[in-house]
């Protein structure tokens, strides 16, 4: 099977007032309906693999591929497009726009594709009927629990049906249980919908939930263990 | 598209005291921009209405080479066919002839040097606004000799309505010349100038005065709109260049007027730099705060799939409809401003300061200046969009990943 991504020698550097090795010659392979996620401790480097995985960020050295397809030369707008198509995020911080409901949070994304109103109403109510919060869909994000939030998140992450959602940390503000409640729901949405999902975590919830457990420390890679 | 608007207006809702404020100055600014430019104008026009209504018409024939356009040295000749060409313009209202020069006048009790301004009775009714200022007596008409002059004159004179005066002249070849006048009526048009230097006399005997028989100084002309002057005054340059002659609008005989215009124009500017400058700080620091609240939010937005652009339309967009809402309400407090101040009017205190000139009014009643104000629209909207390209343009530049951490 060709890998979704293929991560191939990835390293990442900042230069501020000395230069950070974050991510160093890293190399993986992520598969289509992986449920995966990329461990390890803090400042291990995974939000900044995550990030060079998302286009949010761009390797120092080093390719990333989608689906065979290299990223590195597309330009800011193509960058945009991509995001908007294949993959989906949801963070640590829910990250929710403050003066949209929970309807609109999950719609803009398909607004900004051009989904004709209809479809879009559509398909929107039914990415929140599958975190199960199309009841709550008029509410704004304030007067929302941080799990319902996250769960609003989730919703907007695969309303496009993206190939890949990559999630940051995404229980590390939530406690115990609904972080149990948010990781059933994504292995629910990637058992019985085939989306692919990539957490980053040290959360043992999380890391015993995934299929696939990819160690990172010091930005490099340590294990890969199914 | 309708979307982006609604994201737009509920991100100006976001912080309503702070978007209210930032309103309410564009608002205030358009509306004190809209005042001063009505008042300026207002002045203005009252300032040219009255020049060229006491004196200086809205267009003027004379010979050419005269050193000072308002009492032309060099005299006209055969004013007559002009009075017929211009009887043919649908524009002129009223056209007459003026005999100016100096002198002097005595009664049984002083004498004062002046000016002697022969007119054409009946037709200066028409042109000029001195006849209404009257306030005893009657106008000139009823006998060559009759003689109108200012209350403040008669007063140095010592003199009455009824009462003989003797006005001293050089004549066009040196001699000294004298006629009897008899006082027909006197005027008050509150201005030094005029009250106190100016006598009025048919222009028959100012003629003789000066013996300058079928001589005027220049045909003076009110046409029904004063705006009309410039390009009326450069039509008839155009049709009487056989004549030796030349047409001046009032603006090339009145330069102090035209100067102070200028000069009040340059101080509107210079309040407009300043009341938008204010502006457009109080909206870029709107603009940059709220920029710098939500770079998280603009993170987010890239990172779903929003290209640069939207980032930067969504804070220009924003920018605007604060900017429309405060014109919107600029309008209404400036229009309101000038339609009250336009009913009862505004003193001033100018009219001490202007009058020594030409008489004017101690109240002053704004009219809108809808060509000016439209500038002052326009101006007001160009400085929110101008104020938002900075944080606009830092917000479509953000590094998608470093904005999702900012906190």
């Amino acid at each position: 099977m060709q890998p979704l991504i293929e991560i191939q020698k990835v390293t990442k550097i900042y230069e501020a007032a000395a230069k950070v090795r974050a991510v160093c010659d890293f190399s993986a392979d992520i598969f289509p309906g992986e449920f995966a996620a990329i461990a390890g401790p803090s400042g291990s480097g995974k939000s900044t693999l995550l990030n060079l995985i998302g286009t949010l960020d761009t390797p120092t050295r080093g390719e990333i591929l989608f689906e065979g397809r290299r990223v590195s030369q597309l330009t800011e707008n193509q960058l945009a497009d991509f995001r908007l198509r294949s993959l989906g995020f949801v963070f640590q911080a829910f990250n929710l726009i403050p003066v949209l409901t929970a309807f609109e949070n999950v719609e803009y994304v398909l607004i900004l594709q051009g989904v004709p109103k209809a479809e879009r109403s559509a398909k929107t109510l039914e990415a929140l009927k599958w975190v199960g919060l199309d009841k709550l869909a008029d509410r704004r994000p304030d007067l929302l629990s941080g799990g319902q939030q996250q769960r609003v998140a989730v919703a907007r992450s695969i309303v496009h049906r993206p190939l890949l959602v990559l999630a940051d940390e995404p229980t590390a503000n939530l406690d115990s249980k609904t972080s149990a409640e948010l990781m059933d729901l994504m292995a629910d949405l990637n058992e019985k919908h085939g989306i692919t999902f990539l957490f980053s975590s040290h959360d043992p919830l999380v890391l015993s939930r995934a299929k696939r457990v990819i160690y990172i420390r010091d930005g490099m890679l340590q294990a890969n263990e199914s | 598209m309708a979307a982006f608007w609604k994201l737009v207006w509920r991100n100006v809702l976001r912080h309503r005291r702070r978007s209210l404020l930032t309103c309410a100055s564009i608002g205030l600014g358009l509306a004190a921009v809209m005042f001063g430019q009505s008042l300026m104008k207002s002045i203005q026009r009252q300032m040219i209405l009255k020049s060229t209504g006491v004196m200086f018409g809205h267009l003027q024939i004379q010979v050419p080479g005269a050193r000072d356009p308002k009492v032309p040295d060099k005299l006209l000749g055969n004013s007559r066919r002009y009075l017929d060409l211009l009887a043919k313009d649908a524009r002129v209202e009223a056209a007459s002839t003026r005999l100016l020069f100096t002198g002097l006048v005595y009664s049984a009790a002083a004498s004062r040097g002046l000016l002697i301004c022969g007119v054409e009775p009946e037709q200066e009714k028409r042109l000029s606004i001195i006849p209404n200022y009257l306030t005893q007596g009657r106008y000139l008409g009823e006998s060559p000799r009759d003689i109108f002059i200012g209350d403040k004159l008669a007063d140095e004179l010592d003199t009455y309505v009824g009462e003989k005066l003797v006005v001293l002249a050089q004549s066009k070849s040196g001699e000294l010349n004298s006629e009897l006048f008899r006082v027909a009526g006197l005027f008050h048009s509150g201005s030094l100038s005029f009250d106190a230097q100016i006598a009025y006399v048919p222009i028959s005997m100012a003629q003789k005065l000066r013996g300058a028989e079928g001589q005027v100084s220049y045909v003076v002309v009110r046409l029904t709109d004063v705006d009309l002057s410039l390009e009326a005054a450069q039509e008839w340059t155009e049709r009487l260049k056989d004549f030796g002659v030349r047409v001046l609008s009032y603006e090339d005989i009145a330069l102090e007027i035209v100067g102070v215009q200028k000069f009040e124009d340059a101080i509107m500017i210079v309040a407009l730099i300043i009341i938008f400058s204010i502006v457009g700080l109080g909206i870029w620091n709107t603009i940059s705060m709220s920029f710098f609240e939500r770079i998280r939010e603009f993170g987010l937005l890239r990172a779903i799939g929003a290209r640069p652009a939207l980032v930067f339309k969504l804070l220009v967009a924003e920018s605007a409809l604060m900017g429309l809402l405060g014109i919107v309400s600029g309008l209404i407090l400036g229009g309101w401003l000038i339609a009250y101040f336009g009913r009862y009017g505004l003193d001033l205190t100018l009219k001490e300061a202007m009058s020594y000139f030409i008489p004017f009014e101690a109240v002053i009643y704004l009219h809108p200046v809808w060509r000016l104000h439209l500038w002052a629209v326009f101006g007001s909207f160009t400085v929110c969009i101008l104020a938002s390209l900075g944080p606009a343009l830092r917000g479509a530049r953000l590094a998608v990943a470093k904005a999702l951490q900012h906190i």
